[in-house]
């Protein structure tokens, strides 16, 4: 008995072992890649400072102190006040906390229509003119100009703010999708899971759908900082998130009047937009690099 | 009951809408598989083998692909049947195996996932017991210690375990027909037999009948029953292996057998070639397909195609000569030839 089960126990243990060597390497080899680390090393000290960082200073983002407004940054206040006393610091982090939820809606969201509508069209050709022609309007339509005239109609809420930028960037990520499915749908094991009978929703979601991820995930964090500076445009424009609540747009709206006697007011929300759009720039660069099999070659011989 | 065939393919047209305007790739090919027969498909590259089997398992993209004619399996129309129904017969009744190992399984899951996929497609058993079956099958090919092969990824694997176990794959649902479609193209001539061995093996076992399709005539010799011949989308001559292999009627065939080195020929001597080359088929001839590059060729061949005819039992041609060039009465007329 003891016999037989020894070596059964030491090829798991080996097999346990290799696992976890296996998954070290992957680790290691994205530790390698700067350009990830740094943008993911950027985007996760922002996102604790959006939502750790007010906690430090009492102030709240709509506390009005008229007798305090436009003080350049001091100890009491790190990044100065607004035309309402308003604490800069204070507002700047709450404005990147709702960019930061409404960029990982946006993003959440349109992978998801963006995924279903991109393996499908690629499967069904019909669908595909439908689907493809639609896309093509949206995408020559400009973004801007759609999300004010349906913020317009619908107001400016948070919630409209997000649909509206998942429909305009639905398309950018089910036209990657569509592409990859196209290219993973004529390999012979498709063929051949058809010929074993497999159902198309079997084929499409278990075989198509993760062959098409890795170019998902990068395409998402894309539309992730593209959906925030959309959203910081819009709210510039006073469409957006609504005055008085505090988004990066409409703090740069408020300096904008003053900003000949009051830098602070547009340099610390336009740096933090810089810093937001630029960490998940990098990051998705540099998880291309790391998904991308082509370009690991490049990184490895360096 | 037993006589009647397992798959019988009549009069099969199969034409594509391309960009250059239509294309027959199967003109009016008819065969035939009994229970528990080999047949082999041979011809040479383009000839419309693969078309044909993709044809019977309805593989080919709908809305370029016209059909004419019927695929009776068991008595059932397969071009009359919906996606649904098809789906059904597909990995459960007809399986197929493919020639090339490296791209016909998913990279992303492992062999034993895939196995099970294709019994779970038909949803007969839990995933426990999907597995049991699967590591049976998976014995069954002789794959060495097959417990760990089938948490392997495809990549990990050589040629001839994968193609072991898309025979495995192919076959856990226990199919009644077993299409193979160059099986053994891509592997090296050890690994080759042992496929073949396997192959025939399983057909025993599983007591079903088997549409092997190579250009392998040597193959052929060795595994099949029967043989049809293929040249340029048609049928030209269907027989039994002793029969084909005695007596070749058709030129093309009797070419192709003249082409096959053997043990006793001349290392010095040229190896006999047919003369000329495939015609394209946006460019298919009027008359006998093969009349360009056949040495016995006459005008009637040029003006007029023949029809498979049936030259002795079990033993069809399509050859508006056959009887003389195998009575010797014909020679092959190279001024003809040139000629035409």
């Amino acid at each position: 008995m003891t016999d037989t089960s020894r070596p059964d126990h030491d090829l798991r243990a080996a097999k346990t072992r290799l696992k976890n060597e296996q998954r070290a390497l992957t680790l290691r080899r994205f530790m390698a890649n700067r350009l990830a680390v740094c943008g993911l090393g950027l985007t996760v000290v922002i996102c604790l400072l959006a939502f750790l960082g007010p906690l430090l200073t009492p102030h709240g983002p709509l506390d009005i102190n008229p007798i305090d407004r436009l003080q350049p940054p001091s100890a009491e206040h790190w990044m100065g006040t607004d035309n309402f006393g308003r604490d800069i610091y204070v507002r700047v982090l709450h404005g990147t906390r709702a960019s930061l939820l409404i960029g990982f809606s946006v993003a959440l969201l349109s992978s998801l229509i963006g995924v279903a509508i991109g393996l499908y069209s690629a499967y069904f050709k019909l669908l595909d003119h439908v689907l493809m022609r639609i896309t093509d309007g949206l995408m020559a339509f400009p973004a801007i100009l759609l999300a004010i005239s349906v913020i317009a109609v619908f107001g400016p809420t948070t919630r409209n703010v997000i649909l509206t930028l998942v429909v305009v960037y639905t398309p950018l990520i089910a036209r990657v999708v569509r592409s990859n499915a196209l290219v993973v749908k004529e390999q012979p094991y498709i063929e051949s899971l058809r010929a074993l009978g497999s159902s198309r929703t079997r084929i499409i979601w278990r075989h198509i759908f993760p062959n098409t991820v890795s170019s998902l995930i990068v395409q998402a964090s894309f539309v992730f900082a593209v959906a925030i500076i959309t959203e910081a445009m819009l709210s510039f424009l006073g469409v957006g998130i609504p005055a008085p609540h505090p988004s990066l747009g409409n703090i740069l709206y408020d300096g904008k009047n003053v900003i000949t006697s009051a830098w602070w007011m547009t340099v610390f929300p336009g740096a933090m937009i810089i810093g937001v759009v630029l960490g998940q720039n990098i990051l998705g660069d540099g998880l291309r690099d790391f998904l991308d099999p082509h370009t690991n070659k490049a990184v490895s011989k360096r | 009951m037993s006589a009647s065939p397992i798959i019988d393919i009549r009069n099969l047209r199969t034409h594509f809408h391309t960009e250059k305007g239509r294309v027959t790739a199967v003109d009016d090919v008819s065969f035939h598989v009994g229970r528990n027969e080999v047949l082999g498909v041979v011809g040479e590259s383009g000839c419309g083998k693969s078309v044909t089997s993709e044809a019977i398992m309805q593989l080919l993209n709908p809305e370029i692909t016209d059909f004419e004619g019927e695929i009776l399996f068991d008595g059932e129309n397969l071009l009359a049947l919906d996606e649904a129904r098809l789906a059904r017969i597909r990995g459960n009744d007809i399986s197929m195996i493919f020639q090339d190992t490296t791209s016909s399984l998913n990279p992303l899951y492992t062999v034993g996932d895939q196995i099970i996929e294709a019994l779970q497609a038909h949803g007969r058993q839990s995933r426990q017991e999907a597995a049991r079956t699967a590591l049976e099958m998976v014995k069954a090919t002789g794959i060495p210690s097959p417990e760990k092969r089938l948490s392997e990824y495809p990549h990990e694997l050589s040629g001839g375990m994968r193609q072991r176990i898309m025979i495995a794959m192919a076959l856990v649902c226990r199919p009644r027909l077993l299409i193979a479609d160059e099986p053994t193209t891509a592997l090296d001539v050890t690994t080759q037999a042992q496929i073949l061995d396997l192959i025939m093996q399983m057909k025993a076992e599983l007591d079903m009948a088997v549409v092997f399709i190579t250009h392998d005539i040597g193959v052929v010799a060795e595994i099949c029953d029967r043989v049809a011949v293929m040249y340029l989308g048609q049928v030209i001559e269907d027989s039994t292996v002793e029969s084909l292999f005695d007596a070749p009627l058709h030129p093309y065939t009797r070419g192709l057998m003249q082409a096959m080195p053997t043990i006793e020929s001349d290392p010095a001597e040229d190896l006999y070639t047919i003369r000329g080359r495939v015609p394209s088929l946006f460019d298919v001839p009027t008359g006998c397909r093969f009349a360009e590059r056949c040495p016995y060729a006459t005008g009637k061949c040029r003006a007029e195609a023949p029809t498979l005819e049936a030259a002795t039992d079990g033993h069809k041609v399509r050859c508006w000569h056959w009887k003389a060039i195998a009575a010797g009465e014909m020679t092959e007329s190279e001024a003809e030839l040139q000629a035409g």
